[in-house]
């Protein structure tokens, strides 16, 4: 409960600063809604009625209604300004404060929250729900508002003029309560039953409709069988549990809805009303429609103000969810701030070793590397040998578990880190495109479109990675959108130039230290033979790392590192390690021994 | 279903018509109470079966019925979705109907048949009030128009502007979408941290909001109007007027007695609120509408190639294959210019060249996904359109590149159909061949661990490259007598690629096999190369042949070979020359 309205609180504060103006009409509006509709339901209905019935003059009804309509004249106006320009127009703040917050964590979490499967599961339920949990509370919002008006003003209304109204009014909602119990009971274990079915059901469905799995299923037309006959299976199940189910829910639905509702209300409430009305004459006829007529809005009102607290805890689950994720501390933050000097520094790994989480085998085993500034490392190995992990720590991507990563003889850990990830280049095989201009897409930072100075450096790099005659190609030059996600016109790269691109933002950002994670593996020869140059063109005067299976682009670097499981076994340069006769020979061998033909 | 629209419509206007009419009435006359209980309890008891019923129909029957007809639809979906021809998953404008079509679609055809039946008992329940209203009184039904006007005619204006607006507003919205994408991928994520394309995002996301704000701003004035006059058609004319009118009738001419002005009033908040479900009835009748459309669209399609065309059985041998001028056009785009090429039963070729020289795309002319523009491929003299596709098929045991793993066990994933304990055997071969074998058995249930956590918590997921290994060894499990294998290595290391060649030449003996490669040392070991550029051959040959024409694959070959040889080009030639 406690934590419920702190939630909220916490929600209602967010969306107060972000746009206080709609947060009021909110209010407003409800408000204004349960209030109209009182005034023109009960009041002016029964002063029409009473009119008539006591036969008072003309005038007083008509300025009675009148006065409801002129209400109704300003009210709509203000309504219309409010769906059509107010809620438009900072409905997406609203989502964007929740949203910015969201963002700016995701951003700078730990890399490792996304191997986390149960992390990950929050972070992609805490960003899709979003936009859901202010709409919910806004509705709860409404909701409460309505609910409580509704008992300021139809239920005085019954206490002043027919308070034993009220106790049929609770009973039946009382009762019809306590029913939707057993119901909601009832659904829940049918939906218990059903869930890992439609689960089933989704996934054979998606199977049979998602483009990937078509040249399967034309291939090994049994494999479609198998899944058809599931989904079929499925659903005779489901049938099965419905019908169970059926008869005891049909049941209890009556009571609610006859026994508990109409049999009370229109029934018992009515001969209580025309029994006081025509026996005892102690109430007048319009009174006694009005009070039938409202016997529903004052059950929804009931009704509704019981739902709030349920509505309101579900949605807090998902705050707190949210909050989880905003308040995550991340582990990789900059000890102190550090700034990186002007010339390369050495490189130095100490004795590292590294594991992606406590229970599963190092991948890494006290590493113990220089790199001496300007030198090419190649870094050599089998699947799974960790390599990528290794750079991914120089890239301060996660930290080790033990040792000591140095650049220029000070802790990694202890540079500013924006500032030390500047300083690194990458190149890595999965690299994305992102649907922007193509200036956007190698500058990666906010750019001012008419800088001079940016545009001459984009395009120099362009002309550096390969790019320079597709550049030249495009009628837009720097400013073509890539992706057709949001311009008809915008241009999809293929694998290769995408990598061009790639490559581009390394040069532009001019870098001191390369890494370069199999840039190359999705390439025909020629396009690898050409990355290759560029490559080996951006990596004068750097340190360079170089991750690659085609050892004969790794064969001219300075020195090649073997890793096996997680330890450098061998190192040296190629005619080193060719003369050592182990491992890298071996592989060599492996690779180049064909060549000889 | 249609019984219980109309009954919860006959409820509501009976409540606020007969009955009220009836018991105010009776009070006015000063029945006795006696007799106005005996017609309370009579309504009583009509109305606890006709809720009974509803109740059974809700409860009971629609559950399993709706079941039921989404087992239908899903019969009928799935039939036809296994016999249209792979291009119409290629073709965008076909599939986004598909998709809309098919997403969810036994909830929307239910949706649909009430919307239908909502349109129809409104109609009926619009006509009944109407003609109640203008029997008790003549202006008072003409009071009912104001909400037709209302909802009708300024709530079409305003779905109008809503259209446009939704409409404009769809590119900043996309925008805002594609950010949460990119910012909760997994993808995106270490660009996040090296790069600052976080502050460009932030930049866009402002951006995009700005542009909804302007867009509002477009139609915000014309809205708010219509808005305003919907409102007031629908709700405050014929509320108040009807309220002014019926106390002038009751108070000055003295012609309505009290009972009729009860109901009049409560008459028309139950009209109008029936106009109102009546116009979104409507409405949304418009967008089922173009479901079904889609739906029907879908249903109707003809394939061009049939999935269950049945046509003469090939047999089991395969002597040859042959492209005679095939040509091939994907989305007006011709890929593929006049190919001819020859295939001898039992020979191992490769096909080689660029990314997009059109080597995916005989391998998928071959397999039937595609049909040729022009020009025919024949098998053993005959053209392939001729065979029985299924059986057809099954003469090539295939390994793509972005083939798919299923929610299935190892061995099903491998055999891609009905397993039992008696195929262990070549399962576990084939992984072996392919190399994965090692893997699957530290995995806790062996050959028969789900793979996926699709359903299965404890389901394995395995790395890309081990993945492929199953992907390929799905290709040596079958016994089949043509082998084709689609970049079976891009994701392994040097030793595993060697080893994986060796055993899919081994593999292959006797059989006619078919690979691409990149690498081009695992190509000189098949008996013919065939190098394409831009959908054309260019060069074919054996390696040895192709080197000596000194062309374009002695060229790719060369750009590959230099760095392991250690030696210039010219030296190469020559080293070549002395071989």
């Amino acid at each position: 409960m406690k934590e419920t309205m702190s939630n909220h609180w916490f929600l209602w504060k967010l969306c107060f600063k972000a746009t206080p103006k709609y947060m009021g009409f909110v209010i407003y509006d409800a408000i204004r809604y349960q209030l109209l509709v009182f005034i023109e339901h009960t009041l002016l209905i029964r002063y029409v009625l009473y009119c008539a019935e006591y036969h008072e003059p003309f005038y007083k009804a008509a300025i009675a209604v009148g006065l409801v309509f002129l209400a109704y004249v300003i009210a709509f106006g203000i309504d219309g300004y409010f769906r059509h320009k107010l809620e438009l127009r900072e409905k997406p703040k609203l989502y964007k404060a929740l949203k910015e917050k969201l963002y700016n964590k995701a951003a700078s979490i730990d890399l490792e929250c996304y191997d986390n499967p149960d992390y990950y599961n929050d972070l992609v339920l805490s960003v899709a729900e979003s936009d859901n949990t202010i709409n919910r509370f806004l509705d709860l919002i409404t909701l409460a508002i309505k609910s409580i008006m509704i008992f300021l003003t139809t239920g005085i209304f019954y206490i002043l003029v027919d308070a034993v109204g009220l106790v049929f009014i609770f009973i039946s909602f009382i009762a019809s309560i306590f029913i939707s119990k057993l119901l909601n009971k009832i659904n829940f274990e049918v939906r218990n039953a059903i869930n890992p079915l439609e689960k089933k059901k989704n996934y054979v469905n998606r199977t049979f409709y998602l483009k990937d799995y078509a040249k399967e299923l034309r291939l090994h037309g049994e494999v479609g069988d198998i899944l058809e006959n599931d989904l079929y299976e499925s659903n005779k199940e489901i049938v099965e549990i419905q019908k169970k189910a059926g008869g005891k829910r049909t049941l209890l639905s009556f009571i609610k809805d006859f026994v508990f509702s109409s049999f009370i209300l229109d029934g018992l409430y009515v001969a209580y009303l025309i029994f006081k009305a025509v026996v005892l004459h102690a109430i007048d006829y319009s009174s006694a429609v009005v009070l039938f007529n409202r016997t529903g809005e004052m059950r929804r009102g009931m009704r509704d103000l019981s739902s709030v607290i349920p509505k309101a805890n579900e949605n807090s689950m998902y705050i707190t969810k949210i909050r989880d994720f905003i308040n995550y501390e991340p582990k990789i933050v900059s000890l102190s701030d550090k700034k990186i000097e002007e010339s390369i520094g050495e490189i130095s790994l100490e004795d590292v070793s590294f594991a992606y989480s406590e229970n599963v085998p190092n991948t890494l085993n006290n590493i113990t590397l220089k790199v001496k500034p300007g030198e090419k490392i190649a870094i050599v190995g089998y699947n799974g040998a960790g390599k990528t992990t290794l750079v991914k720590l120089l890239m301060r991507l996660y930290d080790p578990v033990s040792g000591t990563i140095k650049y220029a003889g000070q802790d990694i850990r202890e540079y500013d880190i924006d500032e030390y990830r500047k300083n690194i280049g990458v190149i890595f095989q999965d690299f994305q495109i992102y649907g922007a201009m193509l200036s956007e897409n190698v500058v990666m930072d906010d750019i001012d479109e008419s800088d001079k100075v940016m545009r001459e450096g984009v395009t120099n790099a362009l002309i550096h990675s390969g790019f320079g005659d597709r550049l030249a190609s495009f009628e837009r030059g720097l400013d073509t959108p890539l992706t057709t996600e949001f311009d008809k016109e915008g241009i999809n790269l293929s694998g290769g130039e995408g990598q061009k691109v790639a490559i581009a933002r390394s040069f532009y950002k001019n870098a001191k230290v390369l890494i370069m994670d199999e840039p190359s593996s999705a390439l025909d020869p020629i396009a690898e033979y050409s990355l290759n140059k560029a490559m080996e063109e951006m990596s004068v005067g750097k340190t360079v790392f170089y991750i690659s299976h085609r050892l004969s682009t790794t064969r001219d670097a300075d020195r090649i590192i073997m890793l096996e499981k997680g330890r450098i076994i061998e190192q040296g340069s190629h005619d080193e390690l060719i003369a050592l006769g182990g491992k890298y020979n071996e592989m060599w061998e492996a690779q180049a021994g064909k060549y000889y033909a | 279903m249609a019984l219980m629209r109309f009954v919860g419509y006959f409820e509501w206007l009976f409540y606020s018509a007969f009955f009220m009419r009836y018991v105010i009435n009776a009070m006015e006359q000063g029945k006795s109470f006696e007799r106005i209980m005996t017609f309370l309890v009579i309504t009583l008891v009509v109305f606890s079966l006709i809720t009974l019923y509803n109740n059974y129909i809700e409860n009971s029957f629609l559950p399993a019925q709706k079941v039921r007809i989404s087992d239908k639809l899903s019969r009928m979906l799935i039939a036809k979705n296994r016999n249209v021809d792979i291009s119409c998953f290629e073709d965008s404008d076909f599939y986004d109907k598909y998709t809309l079509a098919t997403e969810n679609a036994d909830v929307r055809l239910c949706d649909t048949v009430n919307e239908i039946w909502g349109i129809v008992c409104g109609a009926i329940s619009a006509v009944f009030a109407f003609v109640y209203m203008f029997e008790i009184d003549k202006m008072i039904g003409l009071f009912v128009l104001f909400p037709i006007v209302g909802n009708f005619f300024f709530g079409s204006l305003l779905s109008k502007i809503e259209f446009n607006r939704n409409k404009d507003m769809a590119i900043h919205n996309r925008r805002i979408l594609y950010i949460n994408r990119v910012m909760y991928m997994k993808e995106y994520s270490k660009e996040l941290r090296l790069t600052k394309v976080f502050s460009m995002i932030k930049t866009h996301y402002d951006e995009a909001i700005q542009g909804i704000s302007d867009v509002t701003g477009k139609y915000s004035f014309k809205g708010s109007i219509l808005h305003w006059l919907k409102c007031m058609f629908t709700f405050c004319i014929i509320f108040e007027g009807s309220f002014l009118y019926g106390a002038y009738r009751a108070l000055v001419s003295k012609t309505m007695p009290l009972s009729v002005l009860a109901v009049v009033t409560s008459m028309m908040v139950a009209s109008s609120w029936i106009l109102i479900y009546f116009a979104d009835a409507i409405a949304n009748s418009l967008k089922f509408g173009l479901f079904v459309d889609n739906l029907r669209g879908f249903l109707e399609h003809e394939p061009s190639i049939a999935e269950d065309y049945d046509g003469i059985d090939p047999g089991d041998t395969i002597e040859k294959i042959e492209f005679r001028n095939v040509s091939f056009s994907y989305k007006d785009k011709e890929i593929i210019h006049d190919m001819s090429l020859e295939i001898i039963g039992g020979k191992t070729y490769a096909l080689v060249g660029h990314n997009g020289a059109g080597k995916s795309t005989i391998i998928k002319l071959l397999m039937r996904f595609y049909d040729p523009t022009s020009g025919a491929i024949y098998l053993n003299g005959r053209d392939i359109k001729e065979y029985n596709l299924q059986k057809y098929r099954r003469l090539f045991a295939t390994a793509f590149q972005e083939q798919q793993i299923f929610a299935m066990s190892v061995k099903d994933n491998v055999l891609m159909r009905k397993t039992t304990n008696e195929d262990d055997g070549v399962v576990i071969e084939a992984l072996k061949l392919a190399g994965v074998y090692d893997k699957v058995q530290t995995l806790k249930n062996g050959i028969d661990t789900m793979l996926t956590k699709e359903f299965d918590n404890d389901g394995a997921v395995l790395s890309g490259g081990e993945f492929q290994k199953i992907v390929v060894a799905r290709a040596f499990v079958m016994d089949s007598p043509a082998k084709i294998f689609d970049e079976p290595s891009s994701a392994l290391d040097p030793i595993s690629e060697n080893q994986l060649f060796e055993n899919i030449m081994n593999n292959g003996k006797g059989k006619t096999m078919l690979f691409i490669s990149h690498r081009l040392s695992s190509v000189q070991n098949a008996d013919w190369v065939f190098m394409l550029e831009n959908g054309r051959v260019i060069e074919e040959g054996t390696h040895k042949m192709l080197l000596d024409q000194n062309g374009v694959y002695a060229d790719m070959y060369e750009k590959q070979a230099v760095n392991y040889l250690a030696v210039s080009e010219n030296e190469l030639r020559g080293r070549r020359e002395l071989v």
